[in-house]
């Protein structure tokens, strides 16, 4: 079974590769457009070379704490996590800024959308495949050296121990967890450092250029228009790959560590105890479901590349997701129906026998599909909510702002409302690794929905060079049309990824609540949190509060370095003459350096936040509060997160809708004030948003991997001692 | 050595200008001249110079020279009030419309339209010397003429003027890219339209000066100059021709 998901692993990265350099191969055109993309990969290379620089420094040293006060594997398998998310997130940006000029290039000398299609899309399965293929590859590397070389998977070692400060857990748990800690990280770093880099830029470029100067969209007379087209593949592009790599990392690892405490609390209890041949199967499953979920993909990757694809973009795209998720579907139900036959599944709460965790799958992925459908709903111009808010943009600033908020805060109902229903019945189907398996069907086929994703910000990215290369306008119409339809599926993405951070979340919280048991809890173990116990009540309230604390911090480090890059190109127009009549060229380097300086610099704290903050309260005030605040994070996090990423996107799409002619169109007072909208709600969108379900997960991780420290070592737990 | 030009600005305000640059830039330095930053729209006039004893031709000969460093001298005004009345249309080149960020439209001189079947009203945006926007029964030929003429207290020796876009005002939601035009004061349009088609008005103040507002993307038809003998007509591409042929300036004019 190893020996397929490692084929399922590597078959994607060789697709990728295939991929890569089948893109690369293909014609960049002019001079001109080789030298604009050649400015906008230098800048993309150059951010990511110094953020990955500050990052390793911080995941050394992570490493070595979580070496040296858990265990080796755990340090080990950190640094092997943001390897690959690292990579995942590297190669996604390099292939962004080979595919930008190709696909402008394929769209000059074809003329034919589908063709363009082809190229863009291509360039964003690198991204997918190497999303899944690393993640697989790193999980799979994980289960054959310390699972079966150092024997974590034996029966003799799925047992909770005792390392060399006395601190209980079972290896295994710790080596997935820190592997699963390592992507989180540097999801985190990627996701706050590019979401800083991109709006900052994209304000910049906005504020001044559009606004003050009048200078249409990704003009090159802007001085912030390379950093702004920088921006799209650091944040959008790298900082969603590393994002959805760990939503993913993080889904799977729940079930393991799920699985793994179920068994052991269960070792010796007199009826219902789970054998070790059904835990190691509960252990491998996520894993081969994961790799029939990559072989899926790459069919329906593959169909969409060889195929003759139409001039209805959205279609194509669909098509290639919904063969992937099918075939999914398909080989898991069969899969699942050999894999669990014959089991003893009562104790693990299986309802529907052996397609029990397929069905818990099935309703993940139903949920997924409806909170995406749910956020288009919300954000989308062909629906009323953002249409009301470009109406409301004739009466001004002030109520285009205020339906917004109107709108985004609406819109977290449902999706919420279907996420507690998927709980409920994926825990009704198959128990709490029901729930597992539902983030993990939700994520089943996340390469092609990360492939799909990353194709938008190609597409943008690819406007703007033939806007900057001056060609010919039809060129621009085809990039407009790929990058309108990047703009839904991006929406239905971040749908994915909240979704799947909230049930997975979930799963966590319950082996955090697991991790607590004792050596001698092997009789059955309730999970226990009383909301009544006043230290859990009040960790409930810090954590809730605390992603309002980190949404504000990261806005505001938009907000500084936008001012630093609005600054910038007021004084380039100032004080040098002839940029707006071409005679003189912007210093679009000195753009790029205030948006990776004021990224570089900010984004430390935030990520800090959400590592220390569990550690903290941990320490300080014990288990019961952190345990409490968990549920407080998850919660609020997952509302902010809907809120901000479906007011954003509905404040953006209502200017869109503006700007295709509504309402008075461009110049308009509406138009006006939907610009104001837009930029309130850019960093919301694509720097809070995306970030907010990677704190969840890295807080519940943290928690899960030091709660057996500092449920025994805490100030509360010491002062009680000294009283007594 | 730069060639001399001679330039009649017709808005935001009016003046004769005499110039060493071209009209491309010549149009940007007027609206992107950093130094100013005045990011304003800008129409105006090529001229043929010399042809009357209004202007001092001769300050323009002696101050239009280069700078001590080479640099061409960007403007030397000669005239900055009542101007048009006093330049003989024969005079008139080309027209010259510049957007905020500098980009210019060249628009050639041709005969007025012929009258359309439409609806039974024209708004007309007058741009030099005054700047009110007005609601008229009259076509823009006939609107021109009636200004001009004399016989009503509400009269100018010479207008330049444009027809400005009328959209279905059922429906505010599918405009097309007209600006602010309609965002303010409805009821008021209203009213107007409703006393040049019902009662009678030939023409009716919709706003007494709305030059902050005006944007090249409402403009219909396309511009018009007249006075009492003369009459020229500058004639705006169609959308598509613009998108066709003149994609940045569109853009900039935020036509698409």
């Amino acid at each position: 079974m190893f020996g397929f998901v490692f084929i399922a692993a590597l078959a994607a990265l060789a697709f990728a590769g295939i991929n890569f350099y089948g893109v690369k191969r293909m014609n960049q055109g002019t001079d001109r457009m080789i030298e604009i993309s050649g400015a906008i990969r230098e800048g993309a290379d150059a951010f990511i070379r110094h953020e990955y620089g500050l990052i390793a420094k911080i995941a050394v040293l992570i490493a070595l704490a979580l070496g040296i006060v858990v265990s080796w594997y755990t340090g080990v398998a950190f640094i092997l996590g943001a390897v690959m998310s690292g990579s995942a997130g590297w190669i996604g940006m390099k292939i962004a800024t080979i595919s930008n000029v190709r696909v402008s290039n394929k769209a000059r000398e074809t003329g034919s959308i589908g063709e363009t299609l082809k190229v863009a899309f291509r360039g964003g399965s690198v991204m997918g495949l190497s999303v899944g293929g690393f993640s697989l590859f790193g999980l799979a590397l994980i289960y054959l050296v310390f699972g079966r070389f150092f024997g974590q998977l034996g029966q003799e070692q799925l047992l909770i121990k005792a390392n060399w400060l006395g601190i209980t857990f079972i290896p295994f748990t710790m080596t997935v967890s820190g592997y699963a800690l390592g992507c989180s990280v540097i999801a985190m770093f990627d996701r706050v450092g590019g979401g800083i880099f991109t709006k900052a830029a994209d304000m910049g470029a906005d504020l001044v250029g559009k606004t003050e100067a009048h200078i249409p969209e990704d003009d090159p007379r802007n001085p912030a228009t390379i950093a702004d087209n920088v921006g799209d593949n650091v944040g959008d592009v790298a900082g969603l790959g590393a994002d959805l790599l760990e939503s993913y990392v993080g889904a799977l690892i729940s079930s393991v560590v799920l699985a793994s405490y179920m068994f052991y609390t269960n070792l010796t209890a007199a009826s219902g105890s789970i054998s070790y041949d059904l835990v190691s199967h509960l252990l491998v499953y996520p894993l081969i479901f994961a790799g029939i979920g990559t072989i899926s993909c790459m069919a329906g990757i593959a169909f969409l590349l060889v195929k003759k694809i139409s001039d209805h973009p959205h279609h194509e795209l669909n098509l290639s997701t919904w063969i992937s998720a099918l075939l999914t579907l398909i080989g898991t139900g069969i899969f699942t129906w050999f894999y669990f036959s014959g089991q003893d599944i009562a104790a693990l709460g299986f309802r529907l026998g052996a397609l029990s965790p397929w069905f818990a799958a099935v309703a993940g992925i139903i949920t997924g599909i409806l909170i995406g459908q749910l956020a288009e709903h919300s954000t989308s111009f062909d629906f009323l909510p953002t249409k009301q808010i470009s109406e409301a943009s004739r009466e001004g600033t002030a109520l285009n702002i205020t339906q917004g908020l109107a709108v985004g805060m609406k819109s977290v109902f449902f999706p919420v409302f279907v996420l507690a229903g998927a709980a409920i019945c994926a825990n009704a189907i198959a128990g709490l690794y029901g729930v597992a398996m539902a983030a993990i069907g939700m994520l089943s086929f996340v390469i092609s929905t990360v492939s799909v994703d990353t194709y938008g910000p190609i597409a943008d990215n690819a406007g703007g060079i033939s806007e900057m290369s001056k060609l010919d306008p039809s060129v621009r119409i085809i990039t407009d049309q790929l990058d309108a339809v990047g703009n839904t599926t991006a929406a239905i993405g971040k749908g994915f990824a909240i979704g799947s951070a909230g049930l997975a979340a979930l799963s966590l919280f319950a082996s955090f609540l697991y991790a607590q048991a004792m050596p001698n809890d092997t009789d059955g173990y309730t999970l226990n949190l009383n909301f009544i116990n006043t230290m859990t009540l009040a960790g409930g309230l810090v954590g809730a509060a605390l992603p309002f604390l980190f949404s504000g911090i990261l806005i505001e480090a938009v907000a500084k370095a936008a001012r630093k890059m609005v600054q910038e190109v007021r004084r380039q127009f100032r004080e040098i003459p002839g940029i707006l009549t071409g005679e003189a060229k912007p210093d679009y380097t000195t753009c790029i350096t205030i948006s990776s300086a004021g990224a570089l610099a900010e984004m430390k704290l935030p990520a800090l936040i959400s590592v220390l903050t569990p550690l903290a309260g941990g320490f300080l005030l014990g288990a019961d509060f952190v345990g409490g605040m968990l549920i407080g994070t998850t919660l609020s996090a997952i509302m902010l997160a809907l809120f901000t990423a479906n007011s954003g996107g509905a404040w953006d799409n209502a200017k869109k809708y503006i700007e295709q002619g509504h309402h008075g169109g461009k110049g308009s007072d509406a138009h006006s004030a939907s610009v104001v909208g837009d930029t309130v709600g850019d960093p919301l969108k694509d720097t809070v948003g995306p970030s907010l379900d990677i704190l969840i997960k890295i807080m519940a991780v943290i928690s899960l991997i030091t709660v057996s420290v500092f449920q025994d070592y805490n100030l509360v737990t010491w002062i009680s001692s000294l009283i007594k | 050595m730069s060639e001399m030009h001679y330039y009649l600005t017709l808005f935001p305000t009016e003046s004769l200008i005499a110039s060493m640059l071209d009209p491309d830039k010549f149009g940007a330095y007027m609206t992107t001249s950093s130094k100013r930053g005045s990011h304003e729209r800008l129409v105006f006039i090529e001229l043929d110079g010399g042809f009357s004893g209004d202007f001092d031709w001769n300050y323009a000969k002696e101050r239009c020279v280069p700078h001590r460093n080479g640099e061409p001298k960007h403007s030397v005004y000669l005239s900055v009030y009542r101007v048009l009345e006093k330049i003989p249309f024969s005079a008139f080149r080309r027209m010259y419309l510049t957007t905020p960020d500098g980009r210019t439209l060249v628009l050639d001189k041709s005969d007025f339209p012929a009258d359309r079947p439409g609806k039974p009203y024209h708004v007309y945006q007058e741009l030099c010397p005054v700047q009110p926007l007005v609601v008229s029964s009259l076509a823009p030929k006939a609107f021109g003429e009636y200004i001009v003429k004399g016989d009503s207290k509400i009269s100018l020796p010479a207008l330049c003027y444009c027809d400005l876009k009328v959209i279905d005002l059922d429906d505010l939601e599918h405009t097309g890219h007209i600006g602010p035009m309609y965002d303010h004061n409805l009821g008021h349009l209203i009213e107007c339209i409703a006393a040049v088609t019902e009662r009678g008005k030939v023409t009716k103040t919709l706003d007494r000066t709305f030059a902050g507002n005006f944007r090249f993307q409402i403009v219909k038809d396309g511009f018009a100059l007249v006075n009492k003998k003369e009459k020229a007509w500058y004639a705006m591409p169609s959308e598509e021709e613009l998108t066709s042929k003149y994609y940045d300036w569109s853009r900039s004019a935020m036509i698409i």
